[in-house]
């Protein structure tokens, strides 16, 4: 894949999660990304979606949700676009590490495996949220 | 969820293939619950050849280790590797799970 942008739209249902991770493992790889960086940007992608469908679209998954993959230098961006809910992250409380429970760490998974997260409001409603990966010399396992 | 039960010294062996994400949390949910069952039970989760856990499944972890403990039953997962072993450490439920490198040695600690 060379720079520029290629899109796919999936339904808000958690079992198309597994097809929007493969849609883009495969552009992450054909970008020169390794089975490491690959397998953080389908957690992160993973946390992202299910965070749409859950909070955004409080689980109607009669919606949709497209996905942009956009190379840039060395940095993959993974673009995704709900017309939900807006869901400020900054409104979660923070999962406690020394008291694991059963959720909150999806925010957290993501800030954490990613180099770069933003969420922009979009005019006329939902939210694109921004995954970003910058690819690393040495950085591949 | 693609999965096989075996035994072996008395510990339940449960091997899961593919991705653990929200779209399989609840089946995994069931699953473990019904063979965390009793106080005697013994649950070796075996995760060798899944690529992929997140929150939700890391959350049924969770509450699959406090089930068994709170019963006096007796859960460990084996095999994590690549992103799955990150997780666990990123997110210190390594330090709460019992996770072992081989199926061979989870069966002889919790059989033990």
């Amino acid at each position: 894949m060379g720079a520029g942008r290629d899109s796919l739209t999936i339904p808000s249902r958690p079992e198309s999660i597994d097809d929007a991770r493969r849609w883009v493992a495969a552009r992450a790889r054909t970008a020169g990304l390794g089975d490491g960086p690959v397998g953080e940007i389908e957690l992160a992608l993973t946390e992202a979606l299910a965070n749409v469908i859950e909070h955004g679209y409080d689980g109607d998954t009669s919606q949709e949700i497209v996905l942009e993959v956009e190379l840039a230098g060395d940095a993959l961006a993974i673009h995704v676009r709900d017309w939900g809910r807006a869901v400020d992250p900054s409104g979660y409380a923070a999962r406690d590490l020394d008291d694991p429970g059963e959720g909150g760490y999806g925010v957290f998974l993501m800030d954490q495996l990613m180099d770069g997260v933003t969420r922009t409001p979009q005019p006329g409603g939902g939210t694109l949220l921004t995954l970003v990966k910058r690819r690393k010399e040495g950085q591949d396992d | 969820m693609d999965h096989e039960i075996s035994e072996r010294a008395g510990v339940k062996i449960v091997h899961v293939h593919g991705p653990i994400d929200v779209s399989r949390a609840l089946e995994l949910r069931e699953l473990l619950g019904a063979q965390i069952d009793s106080a005697s039970a013994r649950v070796l989760l075996d995760v060798s050849d899944v690529p992929l856990i997140d929150s939700s499944g890391i959350g049924i972890l969770v509450t699959a280790h406090r089930r068994a403990t709170g019963q006096g039953a007796r859960f460990g997962v084996s095999g994590a590797t690549g992103t799955v072993a990150r997780v666990f450490e990123m997110t210190r439920t390594n330090k709460l799970l019992s996770l072992f490198g081989t199926v061979d040695e989870g069966v002889a600690e919790l059989a033990g």
